[in-house]
């Protein structure tokens, strides 16, 4: 038990505490797109910070705007999940080059074990890739710790620096202590055309000021303390990454330590630490980054290239408890789960996305390809109705890569949030090239998995406040779609003459099928209950 | 090291991660040290889900090793049975009597395992079973069904009563505080006497 309970400490989520790390910063801005399992950090800003908080359309737009930001001097936190760093990579890799003004923080987190995502990518690689610097935090408090020091060694250095989450830092909570709030950043945009545009004229000198820093960066950490090497003479180690440090204390006095939470590495410290050893684990979630730079130095290393580790899903606590004594699963309490029944996630009941999905079943296309969002789960039973999913904005474009191969009855399904993310430009390819598709945008109203989050087309902002709203009707139009036919997917008979009409028609043919996620609408009830229960008497409706 | 594990089980929807951040609060205002773990998004819809609680002295990892829980409180059969792995030996369960059957099943290839309830037993766990979900229909309130559980679980923990009762105010809505308060003891009421 903790003797003297500071009055200052709370209890939060990995997420929240980036949050709350980026308000004390003094950031004056915070964007994002939804996504598992970086959602939060965005939610608590909008929550908890009196400036600027938006949901952007997608991870690109986000990132773009919070350079923005830090053009005009002022510090900006942009926050995605890591698949959704593939779709910002287009901007981190430049802006690197380019260098920035106020403060920017990309905060990204990652998903290893993919419990809510398309894959397990590793976004310290990104930030190796970009060359800029990248913190790894292994709970609420150094998340929030690391949020701030990352800010100030933006703006010393003058580069974007990367925050690195994992789910099991994201989503698990644990104390922080709170601390005073910074003031913002005077608002100071000067034009500087030497290091703001990326034309050829300029970019040789700029890349060469980035490699001129990593000496810099690498030096940062040194001072900093933040990769460090507990010791008490043993001959058995772990270099411990991130959440991996939270793993390898449960190991207990068995190990020496070198805890990892700052990259670019100084691989003189790894020397040192593995070279004293007789056996080095090296516990790191993702790619074997680490193990493969340890490798180097001792040929007593274990890990993922080695093989004692899998590749493959998170690590764990249980992470090495095969290799140390006193730590196997207890024989009594194993149970065979594998053979018991399955409980696969599903679309919650009165979900409209299943009734269009009995419509489309009926309507029988060819192939549908999907896209990314709750509706993904027609791919499973009874529906398997989605015959493929890759990533944000796809379905649109491989029905059309399909259909022009003379596959007749060829649909894509996309969601409202996905469609404005990404979809846009694929329908207009579809339009242009003359591709012959069904595509279904089912408009929930809502960005319904990670949290049911506002889109444009609600017209609400990320504070709940009124944003500017638009027209998927009109889009849809611009695009230049052949037909474009609004259902309500719990009028499944009718639905379904619309389908297999459209589907054996020419051309570019939408259907968007309008019904809000039955968890919005019950929120909009709650809401409409209060304002009518705010009214005075005599303003009620007759 | 002297930690308290709890792991949590049930089906997307049930309140897993209310119950379990309750708990993990109510740690944290009693003054140890606390972490939780919990899962969003794909995980969550009408899915298996779980939640990490753990407390004591010092806490590193957010999740529990296998075979290291103390309390396993499993708000739906099938889940309470997936998860018993996570259990050290003699560790001990709090099952409801809930079973959600998932549209996996298939009575003849892939049944719903019946008694759930004997088959913890015989794996040498100690088993309180209820059935939650008829005392919250008897108090009005379908969502009751976890604060009841953790009424149960409440008698295992370490923590004053008015430190649970302050965590449930300060973690369900305004308008629902006192019917939760009553279903926290009413929970708590059926293991009287009994440890």
């Amino acid at each position: 038990m903790r003797e003297n309970q500071d009055n200052n400490e709370v209890l939060l989520l990995g997420d929240y505490a980036i949050g709350r790390g980026a308000i004390e910063a003094g950031i004056s801005i915070a964007t994002s797109y939804p996504g598992t399992p970086a959602t939060e950090i965005l939610t608590y800003i909008a929550k908890h910070f009196e400036g600027d908080a938006e949901w952007s359309v997608n991870e690109k737009v986000a990132l773009e705007t919070a350079i923005g930001a830090s053009y005009a001097g002022k510090r900006a936190i942009c926050s995605m999940k890591h698949v959704g760093l593939n779709v910002a990579s287009d901007a981190l890799m430049t802006i690197a080059y380019l260098g920035i003004k106020g403060g920017l923080v990309l905060a990204v987190a990652d998903d290893p074990g993919a419990y809510s995502s398309q894959n397990e990518q590793d976004s310290r690689f990104y930030a190796k890739f970009a060359k800029i610097p990248c913190f790894e935090p292994c709970d609420s408090q150094e998340a929030k710790d690391m949020t701030i020091a990352a800010f100030d060694l933006s703006e010393e250095t003058g580069l974007p620096v990367m925050l690195r989450t994992v789910t099991r830092v994201s989503h698990a909570e644990s104390p922080v202590k709170l601390g005073r709030i910074r003031e913002q950043n005077p608002l100071k945009l000067e034009k500087d055309p030497a290091n703001m545009i990326a034309v050829p004229s300029n970019v040789l000198r700029c890349h060469e000021k980035l490699i001129k820093k990593q000496e810099l960066l690498i030096k940062w950490g040194q001072n900093s303390g933040l990769n460090k090497i507990n010791s008490s003479g043993r001959k058995k180690g772990i270099i411990a990454c991130g959440i991996g440090y939270a793993y390898a204390k449960e190991y207990g006095d068995n190990f020496d330590i070198l805890k990892i939470s700052y990259y670019p590495v100084d691989e003189a410290l790894i020397k040192k630490f593995v070279k004293k050893m007789d056996e080095v684990w090296v516990l790191e979630e993702g790619e074997p980054i680490i193990e493969e730079i340890a490798r180097k130095y001792s040929n007593k290393v274990k890990g993922k290239i080695s093989g004692e580790i899998s590749m493959i899903g998170e690590l764990g606590p249980d992470v090495l408890s095969k290799y140390v004594c006193g730590w196997k699963i207890p024989e009594n309490t194993t149970l065979d789960t594998g053979t018991l029944l399955k409980r696969p996630p599903a679309l919650c009941p009165g979900c409209p996305h299943s009734k269009l999905y009995e419509a489309l079943k009926s309507a029988n296309p060819t192939f549908t390809a999907g896209d990314i969002g709750c509706y993904t789960l027609g791919a499973s039973p009874p529906y398997q109705i989605v015959d493929t999913c890759l990533c944000m904005g796809a379905g649109i474009s491989k029905a059309a890569g399909i259909a022009k191969q003379g596959v007749k009855r060829v649909a894509a399904v996309i969601g409202d949030s996905t469609f404005i993310h990404s979809g846009i430009p694929a329908l207009i390819n579809a339009v242009y090239n003359k591709a012959n598709i069904l595509v279904l945008i089912l408009d929930n109203s809502s960005t319904a998995m990670t949290g049911h989050q506002p889109t444009p087309l609600t017209g609400i902002t990320a504070k709940g406040r009124e944003g500017g709203k638009v027209s998927l009707e009109e889009i849809c139009k611009a695009c230049g779609a052949t037909s474009i036919e609004v259902i309500d997917p719990y009028e499944v008979n009718k639905t379904e003459t619309l389908l297999r009409e459209k589907l054996d028609s020419p051309g570019v043919n939408i259907v968007i099928s309008r019904r809000p996620c039955v968890f919005v609408t019950r929120r909009l009830a709650k809401l409409k209950q209060k304002s009518i229960s705010c009214k005075p008497a005599e303003q009620k409706a007759p | 090291m002297d930690i308290t594990n709890v792991l949590f089980s049930g089906v997307g929807g049930q309140g897993i991660i209310l119950a379990s951040k309750i708990l993990t609060r109510c740690a944290f205002i009693s003054g140890y040290s606390v972490k939780e773990s919990e899962l969003h998004g794909m995980a969550q819809r009408g899915g298996s889900v779980i939640s990490h609680v753990r407390f004591g002295d010092e806490v590193y990892s957010p999740l529990i090793p296998k075979g290291k829980a103390d309390f396993l409180v499993a708000l739906e059969e099938l889940e309470g049975l997936r998860y018993a792995y996570y259990l050290k030996p003699y560790g001990n369960v709090i099952l409801n009597h809930r079973k959600v059957i998932p549209f996996t099943v298939n009575p003849a290839s892939n049944p719903y395992p019946e008694d759930v309830k004997s088959k913890l037993i015989s794996m040498g766990f100690h088993v309180d079973s209820v059935n939650a979900m008829e005392i919250a229909n008897e108090m009005g309130n379908s969502k009751l069904e976890n604060i009841i559980i953790l009424g149960i679980l409440s008698r295992y923990m370490p923590f004053i009563i008015s430190a649970w009762e302050k965590t449930i105010r300060e973690s369900v809505p305004p308008k629902t505080i006192e019917i939760n308060i009553e279903a926290f003891k009413k929970g708590r009421e059926l293991l009287e006497g009994k440890i």
